[in-house]
């Protein structure tokens, strides 16, 4: 009996030792939740007053990013005005990670707005400021916020206080009517910078974010001017025969690529914009348009049908030398490059129409961002995040966004008839 | 090779040299009296005419002779008919006595002419065989003064070959001994580099073996190093089995003392692993299930996260234990375990393990990021 006691305690001990090991113990996290960060951004206190709803601008502007899921204020058991009043557990147990909270005054010189931003789980403060805004920048200042707090979250500067640009048509024939619109990130507050009877089509944002180019056919011949948006003064570039499309700033803002079919078949010029002097880049039968600036402006890349179908080529602007870029199906165009230059977003046709895709410049495997149809024109924001797109929706051309890793997709408010050719700003101060 | 072949052409004269001696041998010994029966037959005709020159007082006997010897040579049925014929002619003219007597007296002068005759014949023969002979002799000699000269020319050819072969032999040897030279020199040189390789290559090697010994020395520290962090390991190793064994001492005393039989403590044992595999898989699950990935992490993104568990498996603390160096991806690391918490499933592990899985580490690393 003693013997077989001891047998036993042998074996005991050995299981425990076995299991006293487990202090070393690493655990392997390889796989991530699919949904968005939670934050809830809770109403700003004595907000009501307010035109704007400073809370609700920020929590949609988070919510467009595709990286958070804003909590629904009618889930919120209480709202706290400061980080003093917040009770964490609470929040805790609604499964937000993050919280934002404020409190508006009104001042002698304008709308003062105190908010603070807290990672809830580890109940810690992260971001705390007070703005002060006009009361019509109620809109820009509650942007203002969202990219504090995405910044302070994701580390990536936020782009909610950038602009677009689109052109609306209605009508048809005589009667139609074009209009030239920049307006907010999130497609409110436009102004219309052009109208014209005749189509209004590419416009492109200088890089400091003062200037727009674009193509009129005011002229009833496409002809690209460039105007100046704080003053709406313009200036024709160029007007030669044939097309005249697609221009871009460089990103020294000094020179413009546009496609031009004066030689023959399109190709692709830089133009510098001081003396007016026009380089040719490319030299192909086929057709060469749609240029986009490489972030540091040593390459150009455009859609060209040299190979039968659309497809992007990279031309080095040092050596002359051109490079196909995409191999991936039959039709890829309209090229946009991410402000890392690694990624670039552009127009694939797969087996559901046209589609935004992204394609890694370092691997060459591109990725389907959208599953709507009918997809053109994509832009990408300063910030790399989301690209802005033209889509149809009722048979009217709306404007849609997705973030660049595809999670999520947005539409922007309905402007009025058919809006197409969006061009996302730059950072803009 | 030259050598070899330039003997080949030496040899064949020699060889023809030998030949010519040896035939000449021969002749001497062996061909003179083989000739000796062939002369007189060819040299009848000269031995004649220098006997007209020199016999002119034995006309008669000699016409006598000549006659008789060529009746005899050609036939001595002739000789006896004409002597018969002149012995008929004497008796029919002279008496019976002077008949008899010249009859005797021609019988003696017969025998006597025919007696000259033969002398002659035999002196002539033996006249033209040594005139045979003395021809033969100077023709030997001729010949062999022409063998002789062929054999000085021959020598002298030869001689001049040997002095030929002798100065191509000897331009050989200078351009050998040239050859020779530059070969030397170039062994010298060679045997120089050679020198000039091995002492760099004896350097190379004294460096080799300098920095063999210094990675030996460094291997030795690194060893040394190695062995003390084992030991040291060990002696934690030790330790921690010593602290496990006492506190497995403490725990089977204590188990001994709550559980009633042996066999139920085995079972509880297998049921704590069992348990603490499962406690593993349900806090992986919890952890992965809140962590929202922040966007924009690279794909080498890691973050270690040291977590501390309270008895009943809340939270006690949880600290970046190895940053991914994006602080959005650490909080996000961070994040996912505090939202993950509590870890109530640690009070389904038996009470004597529990303290064990109070402190472990997580290591965030998105596997595919889209």
């Amino acid at each position: 009996m003693n013997v077989l006691k001891t047998t036993w305690l042998a074996a005991v001990l050995l299981a425990w030792t076995s299991l006293a090991q487990a202090a070393d113990l690493t655990i392997e996290i390889t796989r991530g939740s699919d949904r968005a960060t939670p934050i809830a951004v809770v109403p700003f206190a004595d907000g009501e007053s307010l035109p704007q709803d400073i809370a609700r601008i920020v929590a949609d502007d988070l919510e467009r990013s595709g990286y958070f899921e804003p909590l629904a204020r009618e889930a919120m058991f209480d709202r706290p005005a400061s980080s003093e009043e917040v009770r964490f557990g609470e929040w805790s147990a609604l499964d937000v990670r993050y919280l934002v909270v404020g409190r508006v005054s009104r001042e002698a010189d304008g709308v003062r707005i105190a908010y603070e931003l807290m990672d809830v789980s580890g109940q810690r403060r992260l971001l705390g400021e007070t703005v002060t805004a006009g009361g019509d920048e109620l809109r820009g200042a509650a942007h203002y916020i969202s990219d504090q707090v995405f910044e302070a979250i994701t580390d990536i500067r936020g782009a909610f206080s950038t602009r677009i640009a689109y052109v609306t048509s209605r009508g048809i024939g005589d009667s139609a009517a074009y209009a030239l619109h920049i307006a907010d990130a999130d497609g409110r507050n436009s102004q219309q910078v052009l109208a014209s009877d005749q189509p209004i089509m590419s416009p492109a944002w200088s890089p400091d974010g003062t200037k727009l180019a674009y193509v009129s056919f005011e002229t009833e011949r496409p002809a690209i001017y460039v105007q100046e948006l704080a003053s709406g003064r313009r200036a024709k570039v160029t007007a030669f025969e044939g097309l005249n499309s697609a221009p871009a700033w460089s990103p020294d803002g000094r020179r413009l690529a546009m496609s031009l079919s004066k030689d023959g078949q399109p190709d692709i010029y830089l133009m510098t914009l001081d003396s007016r002097e026009l380089r040719r880049v490319t030299r192909n039968p086929g057709i060469d348009t749609e240029p986009a600036w490489a972030p540091d402006g040593r390459s150009l890349l455009f859609t060209s049908d040299r190979s039968g179908g659309p497809q992007i080529y990279r031309h080095d602007l040092r050596s002359g030398e051109e490079e196909r870029l995409t191999f991936t199906g039959s039709y890829n165009a309209r090229a946009r490059v991410a402000p890392d230059g690694e990624t670039i977003f552009l127009i694939h046709r797969g087996g559901n129409g046209f589609q935004v895709a992204r394609q890694d410049l370092a691997n060459d495997r591109l990725v389907t961002l959208t599953q709507t149809g009918n997809a053109e024109s994509p832009s990408v924001a300063p910030n790399g995040t989301m690209v802005i797109f033209a889509t149809q929706q009722g048979g009217n051309g709306v404007l849609g966004g997705v973030s660049a890793d595809g999670r999520a997709s947005f539409r922007l408010p309905a402007a009025q008839g058919d809006v197409r050719e969006p061009a996302w700003s730059p950072f803009l101060q | 090779m030259a050598r070899h072949e330039r003997r080949v052409g030496y040899g064949l004269p020699l060889l023809l040299a030998v030949a010519l001696h040896l035939a000449i041998v021969a002749v001497t010994v062996i061909r003179f009296p083989e000739r000796a029966p062939e002369a007189p037959s060819r040299d009848i005709v000269q031995a004649t005419l220098i006997r007209t020159e020199t016999t002119t007082d034995q006309a008669q006997r000699a016409q006598q002779a000549r006659a008789r010897a060529a009746a005899r040579q050609d036939a001595d049925a002739d000789a006896a008919e004409q002597a018969v014929a002149e012995q008929e002619a004497a008796e029919r003219e002279a008496a019976e006595q002077a008949a008899a007597r010249q009859a005797e007296e021609a019988e003696r002068q017969q025998q006597q002419a025919r007696e000259e005759a033969r002398r002659a014949a035999e002196e002539e023969a033996a006249r033209r065989a040594e005139q045979a002979e003395r021809q033969a002799r100077e023709r030997e000699e001729a010949e062999r003064q022409r063998q002789a000269e062929a054999e000085r020319q021959r020598q002298a050819e030869a001689e001049a070959e040997r002095q030929r072969q002798a100065e191509a032999e000897a331009e050989r040897q200078r351009q050998a001994e040239a050859e020779a030279e530059r070969q030397r020199q170039a062994e010298a040189e060679a045997e120089r580099q050679r020198q000039a390789e091995a002492e760099a290559e004896a350097e190379a090697e004294r460096q080799r073996q300098a920095e063999a010994e210094a990675e030996r020395q460094r291997q030795a520290e690194a060893e040394a190093e190695r062995q003390r962090q084992a030991e040291a390991e060990a002696e934690r190793q030790r330790q921690a089995e010593a602290q496990a064994r006492r506190a497995a001492e403490a725990a089977s005393q204590g188990l001994d003392r709550a559980i009633e039989g042996e066999a139920d403590s085995v079972a509880d044992a297998r049921q704590a692993a069992e348990a603490a595999n499962s406690f593993i898989t349900l806090v992986r699950r919890a952890v992965e299930q809140a962590w929202v990935i922040p966007p924009n992490v690279s794909d080498g993104a890691r973050a270690e996260v040291s977590v501390r568990l309270g008895p009943s498996g809340e939270l006690f603390a949880a600290t970046i234990e190895q940053s991914s160096g994006n602080s959005a991806f650490d909080r996000s690391a961070l994040q996912a375990v505090e939202a993950a918490a509590p870890f109530a499933e640690l009070r389904q592990l038996p009470a004597s393990v529990q303290r064990d899985y109070r402190q472990f580490n997580l290591r965030f690393q998105p596997g595919e990021i889209r």
